[in-house]
């Protein structure tokens, strides 16, 4: 490709190790549940409400990319047609619960 | 030619192409750890369909893949900005990696990048951070290598007067 800008855009390091992680969430997910074995998303979708759960190492076998591709797919889709999304209060902190009001924001 | 892609093949590609997939996928999401995130989904897609890529193939997949997957985290994390969360934006976005450089430069050049439009920014750091020709970035953009040369010129112009103009309010 071209000459490169550093000035602009400088080189960032990852962080060491990556690869050891990659390989490590190759294994995890082998044998991980994705998020439609769950009995989650038909049950959560009411009549007036659509609620989007975050799950977050409440299943440590749980495939999180699976749960990340629905949640981004509904999240952007909601974001798009311009709904509200309001963050419910949650007493457990690995599990955060969103809702999305099926009407569309006014302002 | 035969197809699929050996452990050993997908290993070269990661430790070949860790480094600059990172940056691009950093420039979208500005927190290390997603960004390492965003590139080894890209890496599992990849390994999913090991059996139908070719190596040649692979790497403009996860060009693709990384870039995709960067943008909609991108979406959620505005959405998440959006909503009443405790901000922790600056925070995560300033991870151990970044420690060297000036705090206040980043923020504005984190600034000056999100306010490009999609069509720029991908062009810029695709021309920045992949050593893919600009006829094959341009293809994966489905754009002329023309209108690609053109996208990254005015996409460095915009970030050189944006970073230009706050210098000079300061």
């Amino acid at each position: 490709m071209s000459e490169r800008t550093p000035e602009l855009l400088p080189d960032i390091e990852p962080p060491r190790g990556g690869f050891e992680r990659l390989l490590a969430r190759r294994e995890r997910r082998a044998g991980t549940l994705r998020l439609a074995d769950l009995a989650v998303p038909a049950s959560i979708i009411a009549s007036c409400l659509l609620v989007v759960w975050v799950v977050q190492s409440r299943t440590p076998e749980l495939d999180l990319s699976a749960i990340d591709a629905e949640l981004y797919g509904r999240a952007t889709a909601a974001e798009s047609a311009g709904y509200r999304v309001i963050k419910e209060p949650s007493s457990r902190p690995d599990v955060q619960i969103y809702t999305i009001e099926t009407e569309p924001r006014r302002d | 030619m035969s197809t699929g892609i050996a452990e050993v093949a997908w290993e070269a590609l990661y430790r070949r192409l860790e480094r600059p997939l990172f940056n691009l996928a950093y420039r979208y999401v500005w927190d290390a750890a997603a960004a390492e995130d965003v590139v080894h989904q890209a890496f599992l897609n990849v390994w999913q369909r090991r059996a139908t890529l070719q190596s040649d193939t692979a790497e403009r997949y996860l060009w693709v893949a990384t870039r995709n997957v960067a943008r909609k985290r991108r979406r959620w994390r505005r959405l998440r900005e959006w909503v009443p969360l405790a901000d922790d934006t600056l925070v995560e976005s300033r991870g151990a990696d970044c420690e060297a450089h000036d705090q206040q430069r980043e923020i504005e050049l984190r600034r000056a990048i999100d306010a490009l439009p999609e069509k720029l920014r991908g062009a810029l750091l695709l021309a920045e951070y992949s050593s893919l020709s600009y006829e094959a970035a341009a293809e994966l953009l489905g754009i002329s290598a023309g209108t690609f040369a053109s996208r990254r010129h005015l996409a460095l112009r915009h970030l050189r007067e944006r970073l230009q103009g706050r210098k000079d309010e300061l």
